[in-house]
């Protein structure tokens, strides 16, 4: 008898492909468009997530396009501490679609709006509010900082082959005043919070989903050969500014972000998928890629998921790397000092 | 006359060897200098007592007394002008198209000169005397290393924010390897030519002057000696 599954591959179905298996054999879990190939130069950007990718991709000797460095002879700790080789440009994270846009709008027009945040003698960017551990030393420097940020931030569209963007959050906060987006809420790592100023919206389908979009035509115009491969963080949601409980308001954000992220992907020849987000949070692995904190991810968790990516997405040999570290710049995480104990 | 002083490690060895040439030409006529070397890093045993630079060490004392003619340690009273060469400085460069924080810069030189003898006699130096002191970073490597290339832009950029640093922290000044060393004029690489014959730094060992390795990329010869000797004294003239 005919019927519309019998000519589908294994890995359509879930008993020999997921339920039969040993999880940690699971295999084709993206079958991407396109390849990456080994002279591709790869830009990333995003959330915590993201950085385990620009990290892997140097690892294993990829081309990892960084176009705002430090001198190679500086220590790793020194750059890492001033956010350089942390993403393509020192951008910090980019939780949101709609602060993605923000920085490509902003890389284009290179004269965006700068809120400065002067406290001891010395000046805070409320929109890379970590990038220097001290601030700078003048607003002037401040403002060279962000347009240099900017340049490399449009070079590195312009200069990659593949723009990789992990989806991070969906809560975000905006200047009502001023009509921009602040990575995270004012107050937490540098700034003043002011509620009537501050204001938080918590992004739903359709606005994350015409931003994304938005993003991904700028870029095309940008880059017209440029390819694009989404992920979603699998970092669960550090805190919530919902009424909701945080597993609820969890669940809210990443199913969002992870609808978005495959919808565009389904629908531009252009745009792929990488499934990181069900890798590591599927029941089927039993939270065993979590710490304790059932919230970041263990190096096994991020080995495995990397291992997935690269067998997924290059041709070339991608042989396994030592192990992933586990020191990234999570601007997000600072909230958790806030916490009612 | 000017009484010059020369503290440094082996590198010292390509100077002192060229010195020897050019204080007989007219090159040398207004100056007079002193060495005091010694191999390795053994002159951060080196510690400044009143106006004097001193050291506990025998072996040290030994090659001091080597290098300079017979005197085992440094009065500062005795010199116009203090040159630091060598001992770990190595090159300081910074891409010449990008923008970095003041703290970020100042963190990187002071990264960068962390544990090296050159630091370490200039702390010692400008605790001893209120003269003028100058630095002379270790020979740009040669095409044949492995290191990352970086270019004259890159390096101008960073030995001028390296002079700032000097200038405001120890009131001393880094100089510039000269571009006619270098193989192509964009690029800091030291031309090969001036590793051909260099030699080992003399302080009274039985290896004293002999040719180095062919395997080391690092120390230069007495043609490199002689140009920098040149190049420094022009600067001293201006």
């Amino acid at each position: 008898m005919n019927n519309a599954y019998k000519e589908l591959e294994k890995k359509c179905f879930w008993n020999p492909s997921v339920g039969n298996i040993n999880p940690l054999d699971i295999q084709q879990v993206c079958n991407p468009k396109f390849k990456i190939e080994k002279s591709d130069k790869i830009a990333t950007y995003g959330s915590c997530f993201a950085q385990h990718i620009g990290k892997n991709l140097k690892q294993r000797n990829f081309d990892w396009l960084i176009t705002e460095k430090a001198p190679e002879f500086i220590s790793k700790e020194l750059r890492e501490e001033y956010n350089y080789g942390v993403f393509s440009a020192r951008t910090g994270n980019i939780y949101t679609t709609t602060l993605l846009r923000q920085w490509i709008k902003n890389s284009i027009n290179n004269q965006s709006i700068v809120e400065v945040w002067k406290k001891n003698n010395r000046y805070h960017d409320l929109f890379r509010p970590t990038i220097e551990p001290n601030g700078f030393s003048s607003e002037n420097e401040l403002i060279a900082s962000i347009r240099h940020t900017e340049n490399c931030f449009k070079r590195s569209i312009t200069n990659c082959n593949i723009f990789i963007f992990t989806l991070g959050l969906t809560e975000s906060w905006m200047n009502i005043e001023n009509g921009f987006e602040y990575p995270i809420s004012p107050g937490v790592a540098a700034g003043e919070f002011d509620p009537y100023k501050h204001i938080f919206i918590n992004q739903n389908y359709q606005v994350v989903y015409n931003s994304l979009e938005e993003s991904i035509s700028e870029l095309k115009k940008i880059n017209k050969d440029i390819k694009i491969i989404l992920t979603v963080s699998p970092v669960p949601l550090v805190a919530t500014k919902t009424d909701k409980h945080i597993l609820a308001a969890n669940t809210y954000s990443k199913s969002t972000l992870r609808a978005v992220a495959g919808d565009l992907a389904n629908k531009l020849s252009y745009v792929e998928y990488f499934p990181s987000f069900e890798i590591i949070n599927s029941h089927i692995f039993r939270g065993i890629f979590f710490n304790n904190n059932q919230r970041t991810v263990n190096p096994h968790g991020v080995d495995f998921v990397m291992n997935h990516f690269f067998n997924s997405f290059f041709r070339s040999d991608c042989q396994k790397h030592p192990k992933s570290e586990l020191t990234n710049k999570c601007d997000e995480e600072l909230i958790e000092a806030f916490k009612k104990s | 006359m000017k009484k010059i002083c020369i503290l440094g490690n082996s590198h010292v060895g390509s100077l002192k060897r060229a010195w020897d040439e050019l204080k007989q030409s007219s090159v040398g006529k207004d100056f007079e200098i002193t060495f005091f070397a010694e191999r390795g890093d053994l002159l951060k045993s080196l510690t400044a007592d009143n106006k004097m630079l001193v050291t506990d060490n025998m072996r040290v004392k030994q090659s001091l007394a080597f290098t300079s003619g017979g005197v085992s340690h440094v009065n500062t009273n005795e010199y116009d002008i203090f040159l630091i060469y060598g001992s770990q400085l190595l090159p300081f460069w910074l891409y010449d198209d990008a923008f970095y924080s003041l703290e970020f810069i100042e963190r990187s030189i002071q990264e960068h000169l962390e544990g090296s003898q050159a630091k370490h006699l200039l702390t010692e130096l400008r605790k001893a005397t209120n003269k003028e002191i100058f630095l002379g970073h270790d020979p740009m490597l040669t095409q044949k290393s492995s290191c990352p290339q970086y270019t004259v832009k890159n390096y101008n950029v960073g030995m001028e924010k390296l002079n700032s640093y000097l200038a405001k922290n120890y009131n001393a000044k880094a100089i510039k390897q000269s571009e006619i060393t270098l193989e192509n004029k964009n690029i800091c690489e030291t031309d090969i030519a001036y590793l051909k014959n260099s030699r080992r730094l003399a302080i009274g060992f039985n290896n004293d002057n002999e040719i180095h390795p062919k395997d080391d990329l690092q120390h230069m010869n007495d043609d490199f000696g002689s140009i920098w000797i040149s190049n420094f004294f022009e600067k001293l003239y201006l």
